[in-house]
């Protein structure tokens, strides 16, 4: 039944191996959560801005620290990079796609939706809040996959 | 995968820099997802790895973690620095200065990653001898960076410099690279580390390495291969102030910090009395910030404002040296008509030119039955079974029924892996 999916259209990036489209979805992706980490990052400066300032409170801060640092490194420029090696690796060293392209497929959406988990602690208040390296339960499973299967390069 | 002739050495040098990174990352993911595990069963089902008082160690994790987090860095880094290596060569009209050596030092760089991830805790209370032996292996590492940095201005040197938007991302990333390896390398002596640990110095020091550093690599990236991907240029004119206020908004930010820092400004407060000599600073940090926000919101206007009004790009905008210039922009689903051969470092410069730089007869895309080109099917597999494993995860964190969401996120993860294995290809 696979034959048959459209060629063009929302369901085509949905179900696509290509590894060109793959690496567009995790330019995309990336920079939405660049916008993200960026608004984060504005509102710690603009809390830090001016002495005993009251802009957000001492543990929405916390949270934001945490949320800043992970989100520019697993949710930016991890995959932003990640966008580029599928994007150029191919084309680069003369290949027609990636060895294992729905294994590469599968790499993009656990990404996607591991980061989505991890920014629905905003939604339900509960937002990590202990610096980047130290809070783990929520993640194990969002970037690890994602990025361990990564061995389609050559 | 690759094609015909494309032996190792051959790779431009950011295929170098994915490889190294994907080896970095196959070694050094597993200890964090070992470690992620053993947290989450201390959290869940109340096991001890990391509680003292169950017999577990605080320490383990903070080891475990850096294992993991170091590599990490060069995880970041290093495909910006590929990026940037494609970039100043393109943009310079010569051949990357030193390819090998470059190879060989991002290998190096790779290699020490694994030797250095206690510099993170030096004031952890390691012992003399451990502290000693990281730190030299910390400082080791400035080698095969300084050779880098050295390349780059080399390649440089003596060029026809372009500057559009990309090259100025690109060099403006050797810059400020280069002040963050600075700071990087003031820590690596444990008693000046002692010093900044926690502090702003150390809030400067990273975002100079991967903010000025891997960012704006990236930054670069994306303004030179724009129109490979989408067939029009990006807008130079908005693309250049962005890269202003970027750079400028960038170092008014973070070169503030450094002071900070070494004034006794901790990491990680929210709030600080205003009697501490640190307000002007602060003041200015933010500023900046405001004014790199400004740039960031101009990029996407430019990023989507150029995919319908940008002016449209050839095949080979930039006059490039790697193949992916050799195809048209953007590239068919299949890329390469006809796979290519090739005999050279930057092969498609050579068949744009003699040795002596004279320009041959641009090659010609060659003309091929396109329905004998055998391409992957899509599938819908893949986003199924990420569905699934996202159903367990989500299981966990749920307040209530979290077992029964978990039971059908297994439900879905064995379902599509089955259909996965038993679909055609």
């Amino acid at each position: 039944m696979s034959k048959n999916l459209p060629k063009t259209g929302i369901v085509s990036w949905l179900t696509t191996v290509d590894h060109k489209r793959i690496g567009i979805l995790y330019a995309l992706g990336s920079l939405f959560f660049l916008i993200v980490g960026g608004i984060e990052a504005l509102m710690m400066r603009t809390q830090l801005a001016v002495p005993n300032n009251s802009f957000v409170t001492g543990d929405l801060y916390n949270g934001l620290v945490t949320m800043h640092g992970t989100t520019m490194i697993f949710l930016v420029v991890m995959p932003l990079s990640a966008a580029f090696f599928n994007y150029l690796i191919p084309l680069m060293i003369g290949a027609p796609d990636v060895a294992f392209p729905r294994l590469n497929a599968l790499s993009f959406w656990t990404w996607l939706f591991g980061a989505l988990l991890l920014n629905t602690s905003f939604l339900v208040q509960q937002i990590p809040a202990v610096g980047w390296f130290a809070y783990a339960n929520l993640t194990s499973k969002q970037f690890n996959p994602t990025h361990s299967v990564d061995f389609w390069i050559l | 995968m690759r094609c015909k002739g494309m032996t190792l050495l051959k790779m431009p040098l950011f295929v170098w820099a994915t490889l190294v990174t994907q080896v970095l990352l196959i070694l050094s993911l597993p200890v964090i997802t070992v470690a992620l595990v053993m947290i989450s069963f201390d959290r869940t089902f109340g096991t001890g790895f990391f509680n003292p008082g169950a017999g577990g160690q605080v320490v383990m994790w903070q080891h475990l973690f850096w294992i993991f987090g170091h590599p990490e860095v060069y995880i970041l880094i290093l495909p910006a620095m590929g990026i940037v290596s494609e970039i100043l060569a393109t943009f310079a009209k010569k051949p990357l200065f030193g390819y090998t050596v470059m190879v060989y030092s991002s290998c190096a760089i790779g290699f020490l990653g694994f030797a250095v991830w206690a510099h993170h805790m030096f004031t952890t209370g390691l012992g003399p001898w451990a502290t000693a032996l990281f730190s030299a292996a910390t400082m080791l590492i400035a080698v095969p960076t300084g050779v880098k940095i050295f390349n780059w201005i080399s390649t440089l040197w003596g060029g026809q410099i372009r500057f559009t938007t990309a090259s100025l991302y690109a060099i403006s990333f050797v810059a400020m690279f280069t002040l963050g390896g600075l700071s990087g390398i003031m820590h690596s002596s444990p008693v000046i580390d002692t010093q900044h640990q926690a502090s702003y110095f150390v809030v400067a020091h990273f975002h100079y390495v991967l903010y000025g550093g891997a960012v704006m690599g990236l930054f670069g990236g994306i303004f030179y291969w724009y129109p490979k991907v989408t067939g029009r240029l990006m807008n130079e004119t908005m693309g250049k102030l962005q890269f202003w206020l970027y750079m400028i908004g960038f170092n008014l930010t973070f070169f503030p910090m450094h002071f900070l820092g070494l004034d006794g400004m901790p990491r990680r407060i929210y709030t600080y009395a205003g009697d501490q000599n640190w307000n002007f600073w602060n003041f200015l940090a933010t500023m900046g910030a405001y004014m790199t926000a400004v740039g960031g919101a101009l990029f996407f206007i430019n990023m989507f404002s150029s995919l319908k009004f940008g002016q449209k790009a050839s095949d080979d905008p930039w006059d490039g040296r790697t193949l992916e210039w050799s195809i048209p922009s953007p590239p068919p689903e299949y890329n390469f008509a006809k796979l290519p051969e090739v005999s050279h470092l930057d092969d498609w410069w050579h068949k744009k030119y003699t040795h002596d730089g004279k320009r041959l007869a641009p090659p010609k895309q060659p003309i091929v039955d396109l329905s004998s080109i055998h391409m992957p099917n899509q599938s819908f597999w893949p986003i199924l079974l990420a569905l699934g494993i996202t159903g367990i995860a989500t299981g966990f964190v749920v307040p209530a029924n979290g077992v029964i969401i978990a039971l059908v996120g297994v439900a879905m993860t064995v379902t599509s892996t089955y259909g996965w294995a038993y679909e055609e290809p």
